[in-house]
């Protein structure tokens, strides 16, 4: 589904991502993870089109399919919590289903009890998850999250986990997340990328990478994180 | 002190010569703010919310030199331009409102333009990117970054405003300050004061500081705290 070639992006004349190739197959739930600086943002900001490399190519290859990009310090629209979700909805739904659309989505990361709340004024594990709430409030095909809960409490970290796990089930989503938890990627992800200095230092099964890993550095990331 | 009682008295007396001067003032200032938001605005929003360009840091850089042009400087060019010898001197518009309205315009817009660009360019990123990710149409980008920026806005159309209706040296300079036509309360203030004439000059002084009292006081109603929009 995405195919990443020869990518390289420099910040002035240091490389911060160099990845020659990185395949994402249809369905697969990658999670990205690696010290801060070692490029997981920037690699989700070149797949979802919002900055482009310096090199290499991104190629999305199939048909219909847009990236849909929650980044680390998402924006809650001056406007109450219901009104964000309304205005992701498409025109061309019906009121019954937008309305569906809405209530399913409040209950599932209960955001029910913040529905009249203006999204601006939330706190930063509730701006989380409505930011969320508008990526799932419509079926996707290929999700990237840039640490879609690093501000959550232990409550909002499992609603997310579980929203996400539920979604990706139902609409056979292809999920490319950043996670500074490894416990996060082992609940979440079947295929777990560790980035150091902005290549990639590992790649491979959850279980196998985070509680086994292959690289000196590999050992001495889940070392600090006491996987 | 007594002035003061006699400038009262002639606000309250209906002069027909004031209420004239305060008829052209609004109508001058009022103008040249709408059409100075309507160009300045949406540029004003395109600076702002775009991502560096080839030629903006210059593009910024002028605009901010012509955010302080003098007012004479802008009043000598649109006198120039409409002068009975000048390119659009045909249009027979030298001492009148609207060469008023046009020289306010040339002072105005720079500054609605700058301005806007500043407060837009704060929040735009974030919520740019956020917007992107969602893949909104440009039609609810550019919406939502009215309704975020809202307050910061209605401040720039008062700024654009405060300008037009405090500006004296363009307006004389094109308005030619005739009576019953083209004069204003600033170049009325200046006239009456050089003819010793103070109560009628505290008069316009304090009609014009009602005035812009009053619209500020009606523009804090915009700024309220609605935020649902849809």
């Amino acid at each position: 589904m995405i195919t990443i070639n020869a990518i390289k992006k420099y910040a002035g004349k240091r490389c911060i991502v160099n990845i020659p190739h990185l395949t994402i197959k249809e369905n697969e739930c990658v999670a990205l993870i690696g010290a801060n600086g070692s490029g997981k943002t920037t690699l989700l900001r070149i797949i979802a089109g919002t900055i482009e490399a310096d090199e290499g190519k991104v190629t999305i290859d199939s048909p219909g399919i847009h990236p849909y990009y929650m980044p680390q310090i998402s924006f809650g629209f001056a406007m109450s919590v219901l009104n964000n979700l309304k205005t992701v909805l498409p025109k061309d739904m019906s009121k019954d289903e937008k309305q569906k659309a809405i209530s399913d989505v409040l209950k599932l990361l209960d955001l029910e009890p913040l529905a009249k709340k203006v999204g601006s004024k939330l706190s930063g594990g509730e701006t989380q998850r409505m930011a969320l709430a508008r990526l799932l409030i419509t079926p996707k095909k290929l999700l990237l999250l840039d640490e879609p809960s690093s501000a959550a409490d232990i409550k909002g970290i499992d609603l997310i986990e579980t929203a996400l796990i539920e979604f990706c089930k139902k609409n056979e989503t292809t999920l490319v997340m950043a996670t500074h938890s490894p416990k996060q990627a082992l609940n979440i992800a079947t295929r777990v990328i560790l980035l150091q200095g902005g290549e990639i230092a590992e790649s491979g099964a959850p279980e196998e990478l985070l509680k086994n890993p292959q690289t000196e550095w590999g050992k001495q990331f889940m070392e600090h994180w006491r996987v | 002190m007594n002035a003061f009682k006699q400038a009262m008295s002639l606000v309250f007396s209906l002069d027909k010569e004031l209420w004239h001067i305060i008829g052209v003032t609004l109508r001058m200032s009022l103008s040249s703010t709408a059409i100075s938001c309507i160009i300045g605005i949406p540029l004003g929003v395109f600076l702002g919310s775009s991502r560096r360009f080839r030629g903006k840091a210059l593009l910024m850089r002028i605009l901010h030199t012509l955010m302080g042009l003098p007012p004479v400087v802008a009043g000598l060019l649109v006198f120039l331009l409409l002068s009975h010898s000048g390119p659009l001197g045909s249009l027979k518009l030298l001492f009148s409102v609207e060469a008023m309205v046009i020289a306010q315009c040339v002072l105005i817009i720079p500054i609605v333009i700058g301005l806007c660009a500043s407060v837009i360019g704060i929040n735009a990123p974030r919520l740019l990117e956020t917007a992107n990710g969602l893949r909104l149409p440009r039609t609810s980008k550019t919406k939502l970054l009215l309704i975020e920026n809202k307050v910061p806005l209605v401040s720039v159309v008062l700024t654009g405003f405060g300008r037009a209706i405090s500006e004296v040296g363009a307006v004389s300079l094109v308005g030619g300050n005739i009576q019953f036509k083209t004069r204003v309360m600033t170049t009325a203030i200046m006239l009456e004061t050089n003819k010793g004439n103070f109560e009628f000059a505290i008069a316009l002084g304090f009609l014009l500081i009602m005035i812009a009292f009053i619209i500020n006081f009606a523009a804090s109603f915009l700024k309220g705290n609605s935020y649902d929009y849809y």
